[in-house]
């Protein structure tokens, strides 16, 4: 009754023009990956198909090998740096914020740490859009001289994204029963160690999928580099962006391997926590 | 107010058969149980009459009318799940006039309004109307869900294990009330058991299966007194029946044998413990384990390898160890083919 | 002058060594624990927006030769307020943020929506499918609003695209450079980017839908718009709301993509709350203002998110309670029918 053939085609119908419309932007920007810089935009012709595939925008970009672009002179006009920034900043903003907000969000789980509210005042802070505050922390970083380096960023990152980590962890270890620790401290544990003993492992799921949900975050990060980072701490998708709009005209093929790499470590992290993604995406609040 | 005709029903879910092949007769207005373990194919059976699953084979028929192509909302079946389903972000009032709301053409508001009134009369939550369905107590879920099936008139009604969640003493008022309410109206109704004492006690009929297959469709009496098969006779009986080989029993057997290999099935209240080497004594045996019941004992008793039971007097109490007599009565043996599991007669 | 490193009040615990169990000892523990992260944002939220405050009281900016601490020379009360307030590129950018909002979490709802009804029922590729609708989720954002502003090029792939299907001459929409065309092109990114998170939120709530009510709502006779209207729509209720909260948070504070495909033009076409401060911050080097504009909207949102906590915390209940059909209740009743059943024996 509900597997009659009309409603077969007609669902399959939809999902293949609704796959089509979500699905062509990244087709594009892959196939121009690896188009040669002829088939990029030449004038009232378009290639939805590379002509001839090729990896030389992957090696311009990355300043590997010299070609016909801009990008020949060698390591400081290439992604590879930006790329590294991104990573490094990333991945401690990331370890940072782990590191303060497991703590936090244990608090709040087991102790009601900071009281009732304190949960949604941290959520608000998600609520705040960061240009409103970017003002008083760029002449700070200038001051302390964090302005344009790393640790500074990573700091930022980790400032930005503690609020995930708070809701995230927070949930999990509402999930761990109370009898864990309780049986750890009635062993001889300290609440410290009944804590690194007995609840944390538990929450090893949770933990991994926060780590890798938030390092997305911090990875996807645009305006906080562009405003905190110029030529020593850039990050490549500040970098993306002044190419984009540089005099040169667009090439288009360099770019869209720059997007490629930018889009690969979240696409991984993203399809290996996709159980969590709701969860970590809504604060918490839905759990399946 | 209908008749229920199962015809080689049969469901196949790829491998597993979870109904094979059921023939059933549901008189018009007849109250009748389908009794057995789980996985026995009851519930599909109920999902297939009521629509919720289409058979793979085989037809049902309403007065004569195939429905098995019909929609669960088409075919006037009324449903009630083993936990209730009703809605609990609705009122009350809003379970009861769900039904009369999604009819085409909708009834007038009033007109709603008196049905639910008088439904919620009969079942006993008119004082609850206005209570958020998810905040009651599990009897008042079930009065709910009753009505909520009852206000659309079915002249079919299905209940799967509809009190089985309840305490004790309300299950038996509610299952006296749905007799009551059965016999007013005159619906017919398909009532899911596992508990054998509700079956015996609530049904016309009762239609026993196991692992798909029917095992015996008969009344209370011939199901108890009288079961086709061992596993009914193993099956009913709230202290089970006893199944020894009958090369073991020194019974005047009726008829001829023909060689086959037979099974002695008696239930243990027609056992009577007497003193062993008595002349009514068909066999012996000795006592193992008396369990008191308060109004009976259940005596364990080891005979052979066996573990017999007999009901005996809490007055007459045989200590343990001991060796009795056991008179069986003839007339309440039965014998099965152990090939088959078929009575012999 | 090290002010701000040693004004600040901290709260630390004590440190010693902590006793076993105890109320006590727990305040002290939980105080340390959150200590590090108040630290942080302390540091990193309060001062700067106490700052910001005290800023948006002055006419600084960073050229005017002062550091900041002499921003007070330049000090003019409510005057950067007022000036923003009656600034049409301020409303201008408010309302063109709030009609992306709006226009983006709706779209992105309903194809979200029906996106997840699609996916209900089981179907062969289900799995794989829908890993394949959440990759636009994953890409940067920056980096969707430079894959658009490929495909939105003059001559681009959508122009040609549109020119080989449609009847006419060759199209050449200018779908960044055209002031009123300019913003539907910024909401076309964000709803491409974010539709796969409603369609993932809609439809965990769509799953998780209790299958035993919307089958008694078939038998019933509902057809699909009844039950989508009386129960799927106020079941799903807490977690439509949830998403649709989050989204249009996120929303409001759109930034990275509109840069990217259009700097924030032409003029101030796609010009966003963020965008605008954006400009006065680092393009007119106008601290004070922008610090003022930045505090009127530090308000508002705080304003709308107090409306945003109670439904996040009714959602957390409710997932566990309202759905379930009492059915934590129904299992309570039977561990006490259990427990009491034993006793009788």
């Amino acid at each position: 009754m509900l597997q009659a053939w009309p409603k077969r085609i007609g669902r399959w119908l939809a999902i293949l023009l609704l796959g089509g419309c979500f699905g062509f932007p990244l087709y594009w920007t892959l196939t121009m990956a690896f188009k040669p810089e002829d088939e990029w935009n030449p004038p009232g012709k378009v290639f939805w198909w590379p002509g001839h595939w090729t990896v030389s925008n992957f090696t311009n970009i990355l300043g590997i090998q010299g070609e016909t672009s801009i990008f020949a002179t060698g390591r400081s006009k290439s992604a590879l740096t930006p790329i590294e920034h991104s990573l490094i900043a990333a991945g401690l903003g990331t370890l940072l914020a782990l590191a303060v907000g497991v703590f936090a969000a244990y608090g709040i789980a087991r102790f009601r740490a900071g009281g009732r509210m304190l949960p949604f005042q941290i959520l608000q802070l998600r609520m705040f859009p960061p240009i409103a505050i970017i003002i008083p922390l760029l002449f700070m970083w200038v001051y302390l001289g964090l302005w344009d380096t790393l640790q500074g960023l990573i700091i930022l990152y980790a400032a930005v994204t503690f609020p995930f980590v708070v809701w995230l962890m927070r949930s999990f270890f509402q999930e761990v029963p109370r009898e864990v620790s309780e049986a750890a401290i009635v062993d001889g544990c300290t609440q410290w160690g009944a804590f690194f003993k007995a609840v944390l492992p538990q929450a090893k799921g949770g933990l991994a999928a926060t780590a890798l949900f938030v390092f997305i975050l911090n990875w996807s990060d645009f305006l906080i580099a562009l405003v905190m980072t110029q030529d020593h701490a850039k990050t490549a998708p500040v970098y993306l962006q002044s190419l984009q709009s540089g005099a040169s005209g667009q090439e288009y093929g360099n770019q869209a391997a720059l997007a490629m790499i930018l889009i690969m470590p979240p696409a991984i992290f993203g399809l290996a926590i996709q159980r969590y993604l709701v969860r970590g995406l809504t604060f918490g609040a839905i759990k399946r | 107010m209908a008749e229920i005709r199962l015809e080689n029903l049969t469901k196949d879910f790829g491998g597993l058969v979870a109904v094979a092949d059921l023939n059933l007769v549901v008189d018009d207005g007849a109250f009748i149980a389908l009794l057995g373990p789980s996985g026995c194919g009851k519930t599909t059976t109920m999902n297939m009459i009521s629509g919720l699953e289409t058979p793979t084979s085989g037809e049902i028929y309403f007065d004569d009318q195939p429905v098995s192509r019909v929609e669960p909302g088409r075919r006037n079946v009324g449903f009630v799940f083993q936990n209730y389903a009703i809605f609990t972000h609705m009122r009350v009032y809003d379970n009861l006039a769900f039904g009369l709301r999604v009819r085409k053409p909708r009834p007038e508001k009033a007109e709603i309004d008196g049905e639910v009134k008088r439904v919620a009369e009969i079942v006993g939550v008119s004082r609850i109307l206005d209570r958020r369905a998810g905040r009651l107590s599990v009897n008042d879920m079930q009065k709910v869900a009753l009505g909520r099936s009852m206000i659309v008139n079915p002249a079919i009604f299905l209940l799967d294990e509809p009190f089985s969640n309840l305490d004790a003493a309300f299950r038996a008022y509610m299952r006296a009330e749905l007799k009551r309410i059965q016999s007013e109206v005159g619906q017919t109704m398909v009532y899911v058991t596992h508990d054998q004492v509700e079956a015996m006690s609530m049904a016309d009929r009762i239609a026993v299966m196991n692992l798909g297959v029917l095992q015996q469709y008969g009344t209370p009496g011939e199901i108890y007194d009288a079961p086709e098969n061992r596993f009914v006779a193993g099956f009913v009986g709230s202290t089970q029946m006893n199944f020894v080989p009958a090369a073991l029993v020194p019974l005047g057997l009726r008829g001829g044998v023909n060689g086959r290999s037979l099974t002695v099935g008696i239930r243990p209240e027609s056992i009577r413990i007497v003193d062993a080497g008595a002349p009514e004594a068909t066999i012996g045996a000795r006592v193992t384990l008396v369990e008191p019941l308060g109004a009976k004992d259940v005596v364990h008793l080891a005979f052979d390898e066996y573990d017999v039971r007999a009901i005996g007097t809490p007055g007459e109490r045989p200590r343990i160890g001991e060796n009795v007599g056991l008179a069986l009565d003839p007339g309440r043996v039965h014998m099965f083919d152990d090939e088959t599991g078929k009575v012999v007669r | 002058m090290e002010a701000h490193t040693t004004e600040l009040p901290v709260r630390q615990a004590p440190k010693r060594r902590l006793p076993d169990l105890g109320g006590r000892s727990e305040g002290a523990v939980s105080r340390l624990l959150i200590a590090p992260g108040q630290l942080l944002m302390l540091f990193i939220v309060a001062f700067p927006a106490a700052v910001a405050i005290y800023i948006g009281f002055t006419e600084w900016t960073p050229t005017s030769g002062d550091n900041v601490w002499g921003a007070y020379h330049y000090w003019h009360w409510f005057d950067g307020y007022w000036e923003a307030l009656r600034s049409g590129g301020f409303w201008h950018s408010v309302w063109l943020t709030l009609l992306i909002t709006v226009v983006c979490v709706g779209v992105e709802f309903l194809l979200g929506f029906l996106l997840a009804l699609l996916f209900l029922k089981e179907f062969r590729g289900r799995g794989l499918l829908t890993l394949f609708f959440l990759l636009p989720m994953m890409v940067v954002p920056a980096v969707s609003g430079f894959i658009f502003f490929m495909l939105f090029q003059v001559d681009g792939p959508v122009n040609q695209g549109l020119t080989a299907i449609l009847p006419g001459g060759v199209i050449h929409v200018h779908w960044l450079d055209d002031p009123s065309l300019a913003k539907w092109s910024v909401m076309t990114v964000d709803i491409w980017q974010w539709t796969p998170l409603m369609f993932l939120i809609l439809l965990s709530g769509l799953v998780a839908l209790p299958e035993d009510q919307m089958n008694q709502a078939r038998i019933l006779g509902a057809s699909f718009w009844h039950q989508f209207r009386y129960l799927i729509l106020p079941m799903m209720k807490p977690i439509i709301l949830i998403a649709l909260i989050i989204r249009a948070i996120e929303t409001f504070k759109l930034f990275d993509s509109a840069f990217l495909l259009t700097g924030g033009g032409p003029g101030d076409a796609t010009q966003t709350i963020s965008v605008y401060l954006y400009r006065q911050v680092i393009i007119n080097a106008r601290w004070g203002y922008a610090s003022a504009v930045a505090i009127i909207i530090l308000i508002f949102v705080s304003a709308a998110g107090a409306f945003a906590v109670r439904p996040i915390e009714q959602a957390q209940e409710e997932t566990l309670e309202g759905l379930v059909g009492g059915e934590e209740q129904v299992a309570a009743q039977r561990v006490e029918e259990a427990i009491a059943a034993e006793a009788r024996i």
